[in-house]
């Protein structure tokens, strides 16, 4: 892998990882902020997300040769994944600031809010999906499979629910004020993606599943298998971590229990994804020449 | 036919001795620095030798491939493309304009033949523009007119159909259904023998 792709892979984790929280944390309570202090961690959380695409905008820089003309990346809409990319975050990010500044300053009424919010929910989704088609490139055949889409959806929906869970124990969500809609519901949901996770990743790894493709992909070194098998095992640390959390009976784990479970799953899960990120950016090789 | 007028490139591997003249008259032409190419002679080698009763047979071959951009039909690096700095002209001609690109590399990626190339120094992609200048003032472009075999050359798709026959997909190069190259290719004897796993490219690391 060059050391040019350093830079993307930054930027896709950041940007799918920001994505996912919203989505799983702050979607939720955006859409029910009517309730007497949900406020705090509404605000809390977006400034959380927007650092997140931020970042994730900043990283992208790196990777160009000419960042002066970075402004007409939005020039070719009708044919280029890479442009509509960039349309979807940018648009993330303005539909996130613009629910901030409804909510910090209370203006605009509710449905406005919720109107925003859902907005910002879809363009986020599209920023993913537009993400995966970048890559599904019939010259690069290691990435043109379903396993790219699939990829990047996980990495949102793992860190997302995995973030929400951790939240409280990170002080995103305080006591005192109003829990969190869907209450530790995304502990539960974070244990099943981790499960399908780990398993069509053993089964349909393009290097190193039992399915894989291998035909298409160049052969991995020795190095790759370590971190093949590296992410496996931080992605069974971080499931085993969340049925420490399921197996507490609690609507939310917080304080000690929470440092010693969803948290040390958040990091061990995030973890796994980069390092699947990484392998993800080894599969680049050119078909024909 | 789709756009019998388009420009395109002739390639006569069986003539082609693999001397580069194109490629060394291409970054004559276009002062390209090192390490970048826009044309490049691939050299294709494979077989072996096979025992016939008492005697040893040679299945050995190679053969050249003299390769720019081959000016798509349907150029996928002008898809992928998010500055629109890639544009196809009405003659066929795939043009980049260095000015408007961002340096993303994304065409690099996309194209299958692996035209577009990154000039480090200036931190943009550029490629082979069919020498468009000379063509345009009744020339030849700088690497057809430096071939020593004849086995390169150039002019309207149909026109060429009509002088030489050819193919446009030999190995290994893509299947030509994906982006529809302007290319023309009498293909060497050798090519026919060769596969994917059994044949390799000797120079990749030249090209």
């Amino acid at each position: 892998m060059a050391g040019r792709e350093w830079p993307l892979i930054a930027f896709t984790l950041l940007a799918q990882s920001g994505v996912g929280f919203f989505l799983a944390f702050t979607l939720p309570i955006a859409l029910t902020a009517d309730r007497p202090g949900a406020q705090p961690a509404l605000l809390r959380s977006l400034v959380l997300v927007a650092a997140f695409l931020a970042g994730a905008a900043a990283f992208s820089f790196l990777h160009l040769g000419n960042p002066l003309n970075a402004w007409r990346t939005l020039g070719n809409l009708a044919d280029s994944w890479l442009s509509r990319e960039i349309l979807f975050l940018l648009m993330t990010m303005a539909l996130l600031t613009v629910l901030f500044l409804l909510e910090w300053a209370q203006v605009g009424s509710r449905a406005l809010s919720f109107g925003v919010a859902v907005a910002g929910a879809l363009a986020g989704a599209a920023l993913v999906l537009s993400m995966a088609h970048i890559y599904r490139l019939e010259a690069v055949p290691g990435w043109d499979s379903a396993m790219t889409l699939f990829s990047f959806v996980m990495t949102a929906a793992i860190a997302g629910t995995l973030g929400a869970a951790a939240a409280p124990a990170l002080g995103l969500l305080k006591s005192g004020e109003a829990p969190h809609p869907l209450g530790g519901g995304m502990i539960l949901v974070a244990a099943v993606l981790i499960t399908v996770d780990l398993g069509v990743v053993v089964l349909f790894d393009p290097n190193f599943g039992v399915l894989r493709r291998g035909e298409v992909v160049a052969a991995p070194s020795a190095g790759q298998r370590a971190i093949f098998l590296l992410r496996l095992a931080l992605l069974v640390l971080a499931g085993l971590c969340v049925v420490l959390a399921l197996c507490r009976g609690e609507p939310v784990v917080n304080g000690p229990a929470a440092w010693a479970t969803v948290v040390p799953a958040l990091a061990a899960g995030l973890a796994s994804e980069g390092l699947g990120r990484v392998l993800f950016f080894a599969l680049f090789r050119k078909a024909g020449l | 036919m789709s756009e019998p007028d388009r420009y395109a490139f002739y390639f006569d591997s069986g003539s082609c001795s693999g001397c580069k003249a194109c490629q060394m008259a291409c970054k004559d032409k276009n002062d390209l620095g090192p390490g970048i190419l826009w044309r490049k002679v691939y050299e294709i080698v494979g077989g072996s030798w096979r025992r016939e009763g008492g005697l040893w047979v040679s299945g050995v071959y190679a053969y050249n491939i003299s390769l720019a951009c081959n000016h798509c039909e349907d150029p996928a690096c002008l898809k992928a493309c998010p500055t629109k700095a890639i544009t196809r002209r009405a003659d066929g001609i795939v043009f980049m304009d260095v000015r408007k690109c961002v340096g993303c590399r994304y065409c690099e990626w996309s194209c299958p033949y692996g035209a577009p190339r990154y000039d480090d120094r200036r931190g943009v992609m550029t490629k082979c523009d069919f020498c468009a200048d000379l063509i345009g003032a009744g020339g030849r472009p700088a690497c057809v007119a430096a071939c020593p075999m004849r086995a390169l050359d150039f002019g309207r798709i149909e026109d060429l159909r009509e002088k030489y026959e050819g193919t446009d997909s030999i190995f290994p190069l893509p299947v030509a259904s994906t982006t529809k190259p302007s290319l023309l290719i009498r293909p060497h004897r050798g090519a026919g023998q060769a596969r994917e796993g059994q044949s390799r490219i000797a120079n990749s690391e030249e090209t």
